[in-house]
């Protein structure tokens, strides 16, 4: 061992708890250790940066010795009050949810309830932004790229997103189509965020991070909701929703709700207002327990978009190339069936099956996808100290796509059919205080064949104050359609001012994208007052898509059919690049009062790319590695006035993206709420009131500052 | 925006974080002042159930007064914290931790969190047997044959009883606690 790692070592030695110091002392801290150091030494990495998470860690470290002095600095002693007394006392509730995710050895953040009713968020791209390390950018009003510890582009690949169970990560594009998807979010429980892989209890294309959108039951969305709204950019909006039951214990709710948005500021006339969008939505959901043991739940949503597109069309006669701006219709539904059952304590049965579609039409392909899947997971009983899970999966997805002479999958419609088994076993080393989380998932798909994505975790859990934990895993990308069967032709100009000449770009990438990860994060809270949370992650992505040359110098040949003849420099996207990515989060909260809630958070990111020795990929590793912002603040104060008012704001600094020429911006959200009865809210919300307009993914594109007014009946 | 409110928001949070975690290391502690959390009230709470119930007497055989708790950590700290050093039935007052329901025995009132809202019948034929004074926190608990429940009316705590349940297990309740609580037949 080198002496950076011995110091590290020994700085860790002395404050480990006694019990397992052995097996920590002799095996896992100087693997654990030396892999710090590498990572500090790492060349390309600018070492400070990396350091000051890890710094905050071994600061935070000696916390563990002491015991925190917690609560009960009360003037009285509460036992010598009688009950009716203590019947007197007011008592201020304060929510449980950050504690449910204390023990979890991942880099988790949660959006609950209140924090999308307190943001103004109108849609789940705009509630991400809540989250550290998620890099949220609006392209235009009804296009996002979102990713997770990864670079943003509309095709983000990366990232799962689940809706109570259901992907939504579509099979053809490889990426979530931000625009058809939404939820009544006066209904959402929450929103999970996992940042880093989960291959192996999510499955494939959980890579670099999940989005998890839970939605209540239905027994706690009873009775009617009616909100109305109208603003600049969201021009006018409108939810409404009933919950019921009947007396045989079967409670359901239904929904309805309807949007308008204006399209963001342009400066070239050409695209005024091209991105207007219009969402329609409707929905249900019933849940009932069948018996003491059993629960069933059931839900579906239709929806039905006009969504505004803008794109550069190709062909092979004159005019060439041109600009299209079009307004264009989809639609989709989906029914979820679930099924539990509690077999005993800690030990349970769930089923889930449901059927999604979707239809959506775009510029250079429109697409037709029906998907079929099974779900079956079985927890067994604590054995041994341990605790088992295993379960099976199996999706049947039948796509139909139509696309363009220049832009077109090869074959049109195709079926595809995954199957997948997953165990995991977390095993309590040492009670309450360390656990070894193993597991794997295997998959079998029709393109790559068989998968396995293994991770390992260690969870430990020093005092109840504080949570360390590590993971080393893989997590892999099934390759979607769109790498492997798309073609795209794009016209470049006239060769002598005649013969036109064509770029063409053939996806031929039947390779997994494969990422191993290793990440550490520490929890720690003081009191219920203020809580830190701290996550860093290093990662190796295999099999990045490059732009190939398909032909040997000089590269290109002359194609006749159809006619005219042209020249066509065709490319192949083969797998050369490697990725390495560094990075880390950081976010704390802090409850001053209980009227007063803050939250902040920091998030660094760093890319880099490694071309294979033989790539031909013309980019410039310059570009694609300053292709997503590198530091990311959000802050967040959550005020309760009195009379009734909360005030709430949202602050956020975004770094530049040079590759995209979007400078770095600070943005401010504000939302005012008085409860004027009980029952009637009214809210007025202003987003982006820093500046009159800046652009977040694109520089034609910019997103303007903007308010809205709404009101909120419940019954 | 000027460039030093940028440069601050780059580096600034980070600073400030570490700045927190330094308070930290120097022992310093966010006090809690004045109002008891909801946590503190309820082990009050608990504290006066017990001096309100009779056990028979084979199970008051024993060196300690016997509270458990089911599952939540939190809560067991709570507990012993305002507790601690207190006597009931003129026995002090232990607190137990129960992770499993195999492992639950020898208590004279279990606290179950609402975490165990799941196992709840397997937990209520132990308390049967026993007998133990069931008190829980979740809706439905004493409807579904739980002894006590806590309620939050407005923002005031409540109890309530279901009168049958604890008639079945034996155990004595005075009828000063009853006509507190809202009783469930």
């Amino acid at each position: 061992m080198d002496i950076p790692s011995f110091l590290i070592y020994r700085k860790f030695l002395h404050y480990s708890g006694e019990p397992f110091k052995n097996i920590f002392r002799n095996t896992i801290l100087p693997k654990f250790c030396q892999f710090i150091t590498l990572l500090l030494n790492y060349k390309k990495i600018n070492g400070q940066i990396i350091s000051l998470p890890l710094l905050i860690i071994f600061l935070a470290n000696p916390v563990c010795s002491y015991e925190i002095a917690k609560g009960s600095k009360i003037g009285h002693d509460l036992t010598e009050m009688s009950i009716e007394e203590l019947m007197n006392i007011e008592v201020t509730l304060v929510s449980k949810e950050p504690e449910r995710y204390f023990n979890t050895p991942a880099a988790i953040y949660v959006i609950t309830n209140e924090d999308i009713r307190r943001s103004g968020a109108t849609s789940i791209p705009e509630a991400l932004r809540m989250a550290p390390g998620v890099d949220v950018e609006r392209i235009d009003s009804n296009k996002w790229a979102i990713s997770v510890r990864g670079t943003a582009s509309r095709l983000t690949r990366t990232v799962l997103v689940l809706i109570d169970g259901r992907s939504i990560y579509t099979p053809i594009f490889g990426g979530v189509y931000w625009e058809d998807n939404d939820v009544m979010l006066s209904d959402v429980e929450r929103i999970e965020i996992v940042r880093g892989p989960g291959g192996t209890y999510w499955g494939a294309n959980a890579i670099s991070g999940i989005v998890n959108v839970i939605t209540k039951s239905a027994k706690d969305t009873q009775g009617g909701l009616v909100s109305l709204g109208a603003g600049t950019l969201e021009r006018i909006f409108g939810n409404v929703r009933y919950g019921g039951k009947n007396d045989r214990g079967l409670y359901y709710r239904v929904y309805a709700k309807y949007s308008d948005r204006d399209g963001l500021n342009h400066d070239n006339p050409d695209r005024d207002k091209y991105d207007e969008w219009q969402t329609g939505q409707m929905g249900f959901r019933v849940d009932k327990d069948l018996s003491e043991k059993d629960s069933l739940t059931v839900h579906g949503d239709f929806h039905s978009a006009r969504i505004g597109l803008y794109d550069s069309v190709s062909s092979y006669s004159a005019p060439y190339s041109q600009i299209l701006a079009d307004k264009e219709d989809s639609y989709g539904g989906n029914v979820v069936a679930r099924w539990q059952r509690k077999l005993s304590e800690k030990s349970d049965l769930a089923f889930q099956i449901y059927y999604d579609k979707v239809n959506h039409r775009d510029i250079l392909y429109d697409s037709d996808t029906d998907i079929v899947d099974f779900d079956f997971q079985h927890r067994l009983p604590w054995i041994w100290r341990q605790q088992i899970t295993w379960g099976v999966g199996y999706r049947f997805i039948n796509s139909k796509t139509s696309g363009l002479d220049t832009s077109f999958f090869r074959p049109e419609d195709e079926t595809f059919n995954l199957y997948s088994f997953f165990i995991q076993d977390d095993i309590e080393l040492v009670k309450n205080r360390l656990h070894f989380i193993l597991g794997s998932k295997i998959e079998h798909n029709d393109v790559t064949g068989f998968v396995i994505q293994p991770s390992a975790r260690l969870l430990w859990t020093p005092t109840r104050e504080q949570t360390f934990w590590a993971a080393a895993s893989r997590a892999v990308r099934t390759p979607s359609r769109f790498d492997y069967e798309y073609q795209n032709t794009t016209f470049g100009g006239l060769v002598g001012g005649v013969v036109p000449a064509y770029s063409r770009v053939i996806y031929l990438n039947d390779k997994p994208q494969d990422l191993i990860a290793y990440e550490l994060g520490h929890r720690i809270t003081f009191g219920s007052k203020f809580s830190l949370d701290t996550a860093v992650h290093y990662d190796i992505i295999f099999e990045t898509p490059s732009i190939e040359y398909a032909l040997p110098s000089p590269h290109y040949y002359i194609e006749t059919t159809p006619a005219p003849a042209h020249y066509v420099v065709p490319y192949n996207v083969d797998h050369k690049l490697m990725v390495k990515t560094f990075g880390g989060e950081i976010s704390a909260e802090y409850r001053p009062f209980t009227w007063w809630r803050l939250t902040a958070s920091q998030s660094i990111f760093y890319l880099h790319i490694f071309k294979d020795a033989d790539s031909t990929d013309m980019r410039s590793i310059d570009d694609l590695e300053k292709a997503t912002p590198r530091h990311q603040s959000i802050l967040r104060s959550y005020i309760d006035l009195p009379a009734n008012m909360n005030l709430s704001a949202m602050f956020r600094y975004v770094d530049n993206i040079p590759t995209l020429d979007i400078p770095s911006y600070c943005s401010l959200d504000v939302r005012l709420a008085w409860k004027v009865k009980p029952n009637i809210e009214l809210s007025v919300v202003g987003q982006n009131l820093l500046d009159n307009e800046h652009p977040e993914n694109s520089v034609e594109n910019e997103i303007p500052r903007s308010f809205y007014l709404k009101m909120q009946w419940q019954w | 925006m000027t460039k030093f409110i940028k440069a601050f928001f780059k580096y600034g949070l980070i600073i400030a974080l570490i700045f927190s975690v330094c308070l930290s290391y120097s022992n310093f502690t966010f006090a809690e002042e004045g109002q008891p959390t909801e946590a503190q009230v309820k082990a009050a709470f608990i504290y006066n159930f017990g001096k309100f119930v009779e056990w028979p007497a084979d199970r008051m055989g024993g060196k300690y007064f016997v509270i458990g708790v089911y599952n939540d950590d939190d809560f067991a700290q709570v507990l012993t914290e305002i507790v601690s050093g207190k006597f009931l039935h003129e026995k002090p007052i232990l607190i137990k931790q129960f992770s499993r329901i195999e492992d639950i025995t020898g208590c004279h009132i279990l606290f179950v969190g609402y975490s165990a809202k799941d196992y709840l019948a397997e937990l209520l034929n132990r308390a049967y047997k026993s007998p133990i004074l069931m008190v829980g926190d979740m809706q439905d608990f004493a409807n579904r044959g739980g002894m006590i429940n806590f309620r939050m009316v407005g923002n005031y705590m409540r109890f309530e009883i279901n009168v049958n349940a604890v008639q079945k297990t034996g155990l004595k309740m005075s009828s000063q606690l009853l006509k507190l609580a809202i009783v469930i037949k």
